[in-house]
């Protein structure tokens, strides 16, 4: 193995190119996932901020078993499963993502429980829809660049 | 850089098909039988043999989750193997470089 000359190792590492190319391939997700995602945040935030305490409890109810279906059903038409928090330079949107619910959300709540306005509630709806389709499709794209990158 | 600190080959991982499923799991944190599989192109017994010799030498972890439906297989990196794969390629890179 010590006389493995530089052609070899260009070979292999072309080789390693493409092994992360075919996992970049696989892992972009369905132009539906993000729209279908901010819908459910923006329903949850919109029943969380407009309804009673049961409404709310079973809109977070909703939201979590819809974030676990789709995130199961990513994960068995890929094959393959990276968590966005932990997906190196591409997390960044992830956790803008959640910052834009970790604003939003209590500010809906609260403005519409002291206030009496719905206003506040459809204006975050608006904008975390728009924010998780935006937000997820950029992830997506720095995901596929980063992997199709220098290993 | 002494001789003795440059990164080396790993005969374990240098294999064509263990190095292309070491690239291919050390990009995400888990990946289903099938989908290696395809990757690399080859038969499930294939598959099998370049997996086992990896999860021999504590480089990857296979599981079968239960749950609904067929039981399937997940691989995923350990910490020995990433540390190994990135040794590995460093070692690649260093001859590349001479």
């Amino acid at each position: 193995m010590e006389n493995q000359s530089g052609n070899e190792a260009r070979e292999a590492l072309s080789a390693i190119g493409d092994a992360r190319a075919a996992a970049a391939e696989r892992l972009v997700a369905p132009w539906w996932y993000y729209p279908v995602l901010g819908l459910l945040a923006a329903g949850a935030v919109l029943m969380a901020s407009l309804g009673n305490v049961f409404v709310f409890l079973g809109t977070l109810w909703v939201f979590t078993v819809g974030l676990g279906v789709l995130m199961g059903l990513h994960r068995e038409r890929t094959g393959l499963w990276i968590p966005a928090f932990r997906s190196g330079r591409a997390s960044r949107w992830a956790w803008l993502l959640l910052a834009a619910y970790a604003v939003c959300v209590p500010a809906a709540i609260i403005t519409g429980r002291l206030a009496s306005t719905e206003w506040a509630a459809w204006l975050a709806a608006v904008v975390l829809f728009a924010a998780t389709a935006v937000a997820g499709s950029r992830f997506n794209e720095a995901l596929q660049t980063q992997l199709r990158g220098a290993p | 850089m002494t001789a003795a600190t440059e990164p080396v080959l790993n005969e374990i991982i240098h294999a064509p098909n263990r190095l292309r499923i070491c690239a291919f799991l050390g990009t995400v944190d888990r990946a289903e039988f099938s989908a290696i599989r395809e990757m690399l192109g080859v038969a499930d017994s294939v598959t099998s043999k370049q997996l086992k010799v990896l999860e021999d030498a504590g480089y990857v972890k296979l599981s079968k989750p239960t749950g609904k439906g067929r039981v399937k297989t997940w691989a995923a990196l350990t910490p020995a193997g990433r540390g190994a794969y990135k040794v590995h390629v460093a070692a690649l890179k260093a001859l590349i470089a001479g």
